[in-house]
């Protein structure tokens, strides 16, 4: 599964953009792109990007912090 | 259309009629029916809309939405993919029956996926199921296992099957867990059953965290009736999902 994984502030500067790029939220029932999800005892934080439009959405430098869980 | 054996020997009657509502058996309190109250964004599931009640499974986030296969009907989870009921229920003050139709997807890629919790309270697991190496259980709060199947000659149930799982149980005892597939014509009865607790029900999956566990199959239909079915009700009940799903 690939994952986005950074600070907390990056993975919501990077979740903000994507919901500007995908029009969240929206009236079908989504709300944003995904939520920070913090890795056990770290500070390191990551969502999901394994979808399409998701991984697509992404900036180029955003994509060099995706990686292969 | 065939009865399955699952009601007590003193079941009787003919096969379910056509008019068969699932709802008319008192204690339905969740039915995620098959291909019924789904609502997708861009094929990703947001709401499941319970045909029974007015509860609803959401996910508001898109990463976490499982998939819906509009062929299939199949609602696809995956590692981190969840679905929350929009209110809690609390289940299992008299007893539970469960029915889910599942098609299973074995993942050893990640520890993540290799624990598939079917229901659960936040992360506290209550029904999982466990497949890779084709073991399959139930565990229930107490941490009694139950295995319904496990890897090698003993296998009843190999990867990419679609099952009807149940367990009836009431409050106090042992359940009795069940899996039927299509040309399987004895039930499977394990030795020994999760123990009943009173359940709270809120999510289907989990969010795939380090220490998370997920569930990677595919959800068909799922009903959760807060009491155990007997008798003509669970033999009615079982056989209209089955039916309805493809399982005979």
């Amino acid at each position: 599964m690939k994952i986005f994984k950074g600070t907390l502030e990056e993975c919501n500067a990077a979740i903000s953009n994507l919901n500007s790029a995908l029009n969240y939220p929206n009236n079908k029932g989504t709300l944003r792109a995904a939520s920070p999800k913090q890795e056990e005892e770290t500070e390191t934080y990551w969502f999901a990007v394994d979808k399409e439009h998701i991984y697509n959405a992404l900036t180029d430098d955003e994509k060099l912090k995706v990686e292969d869980e | 259309m065939s009865r399955l054996g699952l009601g007590s020997s003193t079941t009787s009657g003919g096969f379910v009629d056509s008019g068969f509502n699932l709802a008319s058996i008192d204690g339905l309190k969740l039915w995620l029916k098959k291909g019924t109250g789904i609502t997708t964004d861009g094929g990703n599931v947001s709401s499941w809309l319970s045909s029974a009640g007015s509860l609803e499974m959401v996910q508001t986030d898109s990463d976490a939405q499982p998939v819906h296969n509009s062929s299939t009907d199949a609602v696809a989870f995956t590692t981190a993919r969840q679905m929350k009921l929009s209110t809690g229920l609390v289940l299992g003050s008299t007893g539970i029956t469960v029915a889910a139709v599942i098609t299973t997807n074995v993942d050893g890629t990640s520890t993540n996926t290799k624990f598939q919790n079917l229901l659960s309270l936040d992360d506290t697991e209550r029904i999982r199921f466990f497949v890779p190496g084709d073991y399959f259980y139930f565990v229930g709060s107490s941490g009694n296992k139950t295995v319904i199947a496990a890897g090698g000659a003993g296998a009843i149930m190999p990867n990419a099957t679609k099952v009807l799982v149940t367990w009836t149980a009431v409050a106090g005892t042992n359940g009795a867990v069940k899996v039927f597939k299509n040309a399987s014509t004895t039930p499977v009865t394990p030795s020994a059953t999760a123990t009943l607790g009173t359940l709270a029900y809120n999510q289907i999956g989990d969010d795939g965290g380090a220490a998370a566990r997920g569930f990677s199959s595919s959800l068909h239909e799922l009903a959760i009736f807060d009491s155990a079915l007997t008798g003509d009700n669970l033999t009615n009940a079982l056989t209209d999902i089955a039916t309805r799903n493809g399982i005979s």
